[in-house]
C-alpha cells in the first residue's frame, strides 16, 4: 500500500515538474520585437500577414517560419537583434552581377524560413529552432556600425529567408540608408505585396530565387506555391528597385526545356529583357544528396533558351571560369566585365556604358 | 528425410540465406547512400524477421507430422520473394514517392527495409525451426533429441560460410544481382522438388511437379535474357531523366555511371563521387592549390582517394615531378577509363602519374617513398572505412612519409553562415587528431574547410601574398582560385568564426582515433539531423553513454531480474536463452571489431576481410557441430565434447560463459598489443585469423549446449540468438562502437556476458538430478 502511494505521489511530482518547466520555458523566451503585419483574432490567436501562408498562431506558438511567436495575443519577432550569421563577402557571391560589381557586402541573417526546400544550402539555420543556434546580440545601430567599420559598400540580408525577420531587416536597412550604405535582399520572394512594397522603400536591390516554373515543383520541392513568387517579382520590378533572378537548375526536377522557355518568356513580358537571369549549377545538397550535379550542357541550353526569348543579360553560375559568367554588352557582344569565381577580374564599363559601342548597360554600377 | 538430405538442405539454406542477405544489403546501401547506421538497421531487420519466422514456425509446426512439406513451402516462398525484393529495393525511391537521388529518413529506411525483407526473411527463418523438427523426427528416442539444434545450427552456419565465400570470390565479380538471386531461387526450388520427391503420396507428387516447374522457370529467368532485362529496367527506374550507362558491383561496392547532356556522373554506393568533363571546380581547385601553393617546391605528391575527376588535373598544373595516386576500388578507375573525357584521360594518362589500385592507408604503410605534399581526397567519414584516413594514428603514419618541410592537406564540410554542432564536432575531432601529430595546422575555413598540416614553422603564419606570387610564377590557369580568392579565404574573419564554432564543442568532440572513431559518430549525427530529427535526439542521448553508466544499468537490471525471479522459480528456463541472446550480441560485435581493427591496422583488403568473416563462421560451425555430434554416452578426450547429460551441459555452459567474459575483456588489449608489436605483418594477420576462429568457436559452441538444457525450445533459442545479433548490429555497431570506441565496446560485451553469467549461475544449479 505504502509503495503504491509512493508511486502515485512520485508520478504526480514528475508530471508537475514537466508541466512547470514547459510553461516556464515558454514564458521565459524573449518576446522580441512586435511584428508589423498581423491581425489579432477573437480567441487570442493571431494571424500573421507577412507571407502567403498567413499562419493562424495560437497563444505561445510560432508560425511556420519558427520565429514569429504569439505572446498574449500579440505577434513578436523573437530573432530581432539576434542574428546568427554575420560576415563580409564579395557581392558576386549573391550572385548580384549588375549591382556594384567588385564591391564587398556585409551579410546578415537570423534563423528561420518559411519554405522547406529539399536542396537548401543553409538548412542548418533556415530549418533550425531559434534556441538551437547560437546568436549575436546586435541592434540595428550596431549592425550599421560594423558595416561602416568593415568599409563595405552595402548590407545584404541573405542565407535564410530574410522576409521572416522583416522588422529587423527593415530597421537595419533604414539606418543603413541614412549612413549612405546600399542595401540588398536575397529572397525566395515568398512575401505578401503590402509588406514587400513597404520594405522596398529601404532596399536598393533584390535577388529573387525563382526555383522553378511549375506549381508541382514548388509544392514537392519547397512546400510552397509559385504564384506568390511571381507576384513578388512583378512588385519588385514595378517599384523600380534593381532586380535579378536566379534559377538553380536541378536535374530531373526543373530542367525541362519547355518550362524554361515559358519562364523566360514570362520574365521578358513581366519584368523586361534587361532583368539579369542566372542559371546556376546544382551540387548535391541537404536532402538531395545523391542527385547528380547539373550538366553544364543543361545550363548552356538554358542560356540559349533565355537569349532566344529576348533576355539581354543571362548568366551561367557555379561553373567558375565559364565564359558565360562574364557580362557581355547586349548591343555589340563584347565582354565588358570578366569574372573569375566570385572576383571581378576586369570591369571595362565607363559610367555604366560599354567602352566599345557606348551602349548603356542596365544596373547599379 | 534422411540425414544426408537434411544436411544438404541445410547447406542450401545457409548458402541462399547469406547470398540473399548480402545482395539485398548491397542494393539497399546504394539506395540509402549507406552509412554504418543504415547497415545496422538492415542487418538488424533481417535478423529480427528471421527470429520471427523461426519463432512462428516453432509454434505453428511444433507438432507437425509433415515438417518436410512445410520446409519445402517456406523455401519456395523465400525463393519467390527474393527476386521480387531485389526489384522492389531498386525501386524504393519510386515506391516511397521521393525524388531520384533524394535521401531517405531513418524511419523510412527502417520501415521500408522491414517491408522489403518480410517476405524473404520470415520464411527463411522458419526453415531453421522446420529443419530441427525434421531432425527430431528422423531419430527416435530422447537421447539424440538434443543433437538437433546444434546439428542444424552447425550445418546451416557452414552453408552460410560457403555462401559467403562463393558470393565474395566468384559471384559478385562476375554476375549482376538479378542473375545471382535467380540462380539461388533455382537452387532452392530444386531442393523443394527433391524434398517433395521423398514423399510417397499424391500430394507429394503434385508438389514435386509444382516446384520442379518453378525451378525450370527460375532457371530460364536466371540464365536467359530476362535477368538482363530486369536488371536494366530496375536500374533505369532509379534514375529517370538520366541514362544509366553502367551499373556494376565490385567487392568494394557499387559503381553507377549516369550520362546526361554530355556529362558523366560517377556514383559510388549511391553517392556522387565525381563528374566529368566538368567537375566541382571550386572544391578540387581549392584543395589542390592551397596545398601545393603552400609548399615552395612540390615535386613529389601523393593523392589518396578521390584524385581522378579533377583533383589530379589541378595538381598536375604545378611543376610536380611525380604523383602517386592510390585508389582502392579498381572498378571506379575502370569506369573512368571506359567513359573517358578529356579531363580524366589527361590526368590518368599523364606520364607523371602512377596509379596504385590499393587501399590508401596500406599504400602509405608499405611504401618507403617520401613526399612533399600528401593530399587526402577521400569523402567525408560516414563509415569506419573512410574514417581511417582521418585518425591520429594515420596522421602519425603519414607524417613519417613526408619530406622535411612537407605538408598534408585534406578537407571537411564547412559553412560561412553557420557550422552546425555536429559538423563542428566532426571538424574539431579531426583537427584535434592532426594537431596532436604536426607542429602546425592551418585551417582555412569556408564553405569547405581545408586543413594544412606540417612541421614547417611558417605554416601557422600562412599569408595570401606568397601564395599569389607562386600562382603567378608557376603560370597556373584556374577558373576559381585567383589572388583575390586566396586572399578572401585567408581572411582573419573566417578563422575567428571557425574558432567560435569549434570552441563550445571541443570537449565533447574528442579526438578521432582508429579505435575510437569519433568522426563517424559526428557524421552520423549530422546525417540524422538532416533526415531524422527524432534519431538525432536519440543520438545526442547516446553520446552521454559511458562504460560506467552502462555497467550501472546492467547491474540494476540484473538485480531487478534476480529479485523478481526469487519469487518465480520458472525463470531457470530463461537462463540459456538470455545467455544465447547476449552471446549473439557479442558475436556480432566480435565480427565487427575484428574487421574494424584489421582495417585500421592493415587497410581495407577485401580478401582478408572476407577471410576474417569466414574463419569466424568456420569457428562457429565447427564448434557447434563438434559438440552436437558428441556421442550420447560422452567420453572424455580431446576430440569429443563434454558429457551430454543435462548437468554436464550446464557446467560446460557456465565455463563457456566465463570464457566469453575473459575473451571479450582481453580482445581490445590484444588489438593494442598487435598495433604496437614489431613482429612481421604476416604473423600478425595470422593472429587475427586465430582470434576470428576462437571468437567464432566460443560463439557457436554455446548453442548446442543450450539445446541440452531446459529452455523454451530450439526455435526460441535460435530466435534469441538472432535477436541478440540484431541488437549487436543496430545498437552495437551503429551506436556503441562510434560512441564508446572499440576498447569500451568490447568491455561492454564482457560486462554483458558477466551479467548473463551471474544470471545463469543464480538461476541454474550446477548439480542436478540426472534425467
Amino acid at each position: 500500500m505504502k509503495r503504491r502511494i509512493a508511486r502515485v505521489v512520485g508520478a504526480a511530482v514528475l508530471l508537475g515538474a514537466v508541466l512547470v518547466s514547459w510553461n516556464w520555458s515558454a514564458e521565459k523566451l524573449p518576446f522580441g520585437h512586435e511584428c508589423k503585419f498581423y491581425k489579432t483574432l477573437f480567441d487570442g490567436q493571431v494571424q500573421c500577414r507577412l507571407c502567403p501562408r498567413k499562419c493562424v498562431i495560437p497563444e505561445g506558438k510560432r508560425g511556420t517560419c519558427n520565429i514569429r511567436q504569439n505572446v498574449h495575443g500579440k505577434l513578436y519577432l523573437i530573432t530581432y537583434g539576434k542574428p546568427c550569421s554575420i560576415g563580409v563577402e564579395p557581392i558576386e557571391k549573391a550572385p548580384l552581377f549588375h549591382f556594384m560589381p567588385g564591391h564587398r557586402r556585409l551579410v546578415l541573417a537570423t534563423v528561420g524560413c518559411v519554405l522547406r526546400c529539399r536542396f537548401c544550402q543553409n538548412w542548418q539555420i533556415s530549418q533550425a529552432a531559434f534556441e538551437d543556434v547560437p546568436h549575436y546580440e546586435l541592434t540595428p545601430e550596431q549592425v550599421v556600425a560594423v558595416a561602416l567599420h568593415e568599409k563595405v559598400s552595402s548590407i545584404c540580408f541573405t542565407f535564410t529567408e530574410p522576409t521572416v525577420f522583416y522588422e529587423y531587416m527593415y530597421d537595419v536597412a533604414k539606418l543603413a540608408h541614412e549612413k549612405g550604405l546600399k542595401t540588398s535582399m536575397i529572397t525566395s520572394g515568398y512575401i505578401e505585396p503590402e509588406p514587400l512594397v513597404a520594405l522596398l522603400k529601404v532596399l536598393d536591390a533584390v535577388k529573387i530565387d525563382l526555383k522553378g516554373f511549375t506549381e508541382k515543383f514548388y509544392e514537392e520541392m519547397a512546400a510552397a506555391d509559385l504564384e506568390p513568387v511571381l507576384n513578388a517579382i512583378k512588385t519588385v520590378k514595378k517599384s523600380g528597385k534593381w532586380l535579378e533572378i536566379v534559377n538553380l537548375v536541378i536535374p530531373g526536377q526543373n530542367d525541362d526545356p519547355k518550362d524554361m522557355k515559358r519562364m523566360c518568356f514570362w520574365l521578358k513580358d513581366n519584368v523586361g529583357p534587361d532583368t539579369p537571369v542566372h542559371f546556376t549549377r546544382f551540387f548535391p545538397q541537404y536532402k538531395l544528396k545523391s542527385v547528380p550535379p547539373t550538366p553544364v550542357g543543361t545550363l548552356v541550353r538554358a542560356y540559349g533558351i533565355a537569349k532566344a526569348a529576348g533576355l539581354h543579360y543571362v548568366y551561367v553560375g557555379n561553373v567558375p571560369g565559364h565564359p558565360l559568367e562574364n557580362t557581355v554588352c547586349p548591343h555589340c557582344g563584347k565582354t565588358v566585365i570578366e569574372r573569375q569565381g566570385f572576383q571581378v577580374v576586369k570591369n571595362r564599363l565607363k559610367d555604366g556604358r560599354c567602352p566599345y559601342c557606348g551602349e548603356r548597360l542596365r544596373g547599379l554600377w | 528425410m534422411d540425414r544426408m538430405s537434411l544436411v544438404c538442405a541445410l547447406l542450401v539454406v545457409g548458402v541462399s540465406g547469406l547470398v540473399g542477405q548480402i545482395v539485398l544489403l548491397r542494393e539497399f546501401l546504394v539506395i540509402a547512400s549507406g552509412n554504418e547506421l543504415v547497415i545496422g538497421v538492415f542487418l538488424g531487420n533481417w535478423l529480427v524477421l528471421e527470429a520471427l519466422g523461426c519463432f512462428l514456425a516453432g509454434r505453428v509446426w511444433a507438432k507437425s507430422a509433415r515438417p518436410a512439406a512445410a520446409f519445402a513451402l517456406c523455401q519456395a516462398c523465400f525463393a519467390t520473394a527474393l527476386p521480387v525484393a531485389l526489384y522492389a529495393t531498386r525501386c524504393l525511391r519510386v515506391l516511397c514517392g521521393v525524388a531520384p537521388g533524394e535521401g531517405l529518413s531513418l524511419a523510412v529506411l527502417a520501415i521500408s527495409s522491414l517491408a522489403l525483407l518480410a517476405a524473404v526473411s520470415v520464411p527463411h527463418g522458419a526453415l531453421f525451426a522446420l529443419a530441427g523438427r525434421m531432425r527430431q523426427r528422423e531419430d527416435s528416442g530422447p537421447k539424440s533429441a538434443p543433437d538437433a539444434g546444434g546439428m542444424v545450427y552447425g550445418w546451416e552456419t557452414l552453408g552460410t560460410l560457403a555462401g559467403g565465400l562463393i558470393l565474395t570470390f566468384w559471384l559478385i565479380p562476375r554476375f549482376q544481382s538479378f542473375r545471382i538471386v535467380l540462380a539461388v531461387s533455382t537452387l532452392d526450388l530444386l531442393f523443394c522438388a527433391l524434398v517433395s520427391a521423398r514423399g510417397k503420396n499424391k500430394r507429394s507428387t503434385k508438389s514435386l511437379v509444382f516446384y520442379g516447374l518453378g525451378a525450370v522457370a527460375a532457371a530460364i529467368l536466371a540464365f536467359g535474357p530476362a535477368a538482363r532485362i530486369l536488371h536494366r529496367g530496375s536500374v533505369q527506374r532509379q534514375w529517370p531523366g538520366s541514362e544509366v550507362v553502367s551499373y556494376d558491383n565490385s567487392v568494394y561496392g557499387n559503381i553507377t555511371v549516369l550520362k546526361s547532356e554530355g556529362q558523366f556522373t560517377f556514383l559510388t554506393d549511391g553517392e556522387v563521387a565525381t563528374t566529368s568533363p566538368v567537375p566541382d571546380i571550386e572544391s578540387v581547385e581549392e584543395l589542390a592549390h592551397f596545398a601545393l601553393l603552400a609548399h615552395p617546391r612540390p615535386e613529389d605528391v601523393l593523392v589518396l582517394s578521390g584524385g581522378a575527376g579533377g583533383l589530379l588535373r589541378e595538381v598536375l598544373k604545378h611543376p610536380v615531378r611525380r604523383v602517386d595516386y592510390a585508389e582502392l576500388d579498381p572498378l571506379l578507375l575502370t569506369a573512368l577509363a571506359r567513359f573517358a573525357a578529356p579531363l580524366t584521360e589527361g590526368e590518368l594518362k599523364d606520364p607523371r602519374v602512377s596509379i596504385h589500385r590499393t587501399d590508401g592507408r596500406l599504400f602509405v604503410k608499405s611504401s618507403a617513398r617520401r613526399y612533399d605534399v600528401i593530399l587526402l581526397g577521400a569523402p567525408r567519414p560516414d563509415n569506419l572505412q573512410d574514417n581511417r584516413l582521418l585518425t591520429r594514428e594515420f596522421f602519425a603514419l603519414a607524417r613519417t612519409r613526408l619530406k622535411p618541410g612537407g605538408l598534408l592537406a585534406f578537407s571537411l564540410p564547412g559553412s560561412t553562415a553557420f557550422l552546425e554542432p555536429n559538423l563542428a564536432s566532426l571538424n574539431s575531432c579531426v583537427l584535434q587528431a592532426v594537431s596532436g601529430v604536426f607542429a602546425a595546422v592551418r585551417p582555412i575555413p569556408g564553405d569547405t574547410n581545408i586543413f594544412l598540416a606540417s612541421d614547417a614553422p611558417g605554416l601557422a603564419r600562412l599569408d595570401a601574398a606568397p601564395l599569389a606570387k607562386r600562382l603567378r610564377e608557376r603560370r597556373i590557369q584556374t577558373g576559381f582560385v585567383g589572388p583575390e580568392q586566396l586572399s578572401l579565404r585567408l581572411e582573419e574573419q573566417w578563422t575567428r568564426l571557425f574558432q567560435g564554432f569549434l570552441a563550445p564543442v571541443a570537449a565533447r568532440a574528442g579526438v578521432n582515433r582508429d579505435f575510437n572513431p569519433r568522426a563517424v559518430l559526428h557524421d552520423l549525427a549530422d546525417w540524422n539531423a538532416m533526415f531524422s530529427p527524432f534519431a538525432a535526439r536519440i543520438f545526442s542521448w547516446a553520446e552521454l553513454l559511458s562504460l560506467p553508466r552502462l555497467a550501472a544499468v546492467l547491474a540494476t537490471l540484473l538485480l531487478a531480474v534476480l529479485a523478481w525471479s526469487g519469487r518465480r522459480r520458472r525463470l531457470s528456463s530463461w537462463a540459456a536463452p538470455l545467455a544465447i541472446a547476449a552471446t549473439g550480441f557479442g558475436g556480432m560485435v566480435y565480427n565487427m571489431t575484428l574487421a574494424f581493427a584489421f582495417q585500421a591496422l592493415y587497410g581495407y583488403v577485401y580478401l582478408w576481410i572476407g577471410l576474417l568473416v569466414s574463419v569466424f563462421m568456420a569457428g562457429a560451425a565447427g564448434a557447434s557441430l563438434l559438440l552436437s555430434y558428441a556421442p550420447p554416452n560422452g567420453t572424455d578426450g580431446p576430440l569429443r565434447g563434454p558429457s551430454v547429460t543435462s548437468a554436464a551441459a550446464r557446467r560446460s555452459f557456465i565455463l563457456l560463459e566465463i570464457s566469453l567474459v575473459i575473451f571479450s575483456a582481453a580482445l581490445p588489449m590484444t588489438f593494442q598489443a598487435l598495433a604496437r608489436s614489431a613482429v612481421p605483418d604476416s604473423l600478425m594477420k595470422g593472429a587475427f585469423l586465430i582470434l576470428g576462429l576462437v571468437s567464432g568457436a566460443l560463439t557457436g559452441a554455446q548453442f548446442p549446449l543450450a539445446c541440452r538444457m531446459r529452455s523454451p525450445g530450439m526455435a526460441a533459442l535460435y530466435s534469441c540468438d538472432l535477436l541478440g545479433g540484431w541488437l549487436g548490429a543496430v545498437v552495437g555497431g551503429a551506436v556503441l562502437l562510434p560512441v564508446l570506441g572499440l576498447q569500451n565496446v568490447c568491455f561492454f560485451v564482457a560486462l554483458l556476458k558477466l551479467a548473463s553469467l551471474a544470471f545463469c549461475a543464480a538461476a541454474l544449479p550446477l548439480e542436478e538430478r540426472a534425467t
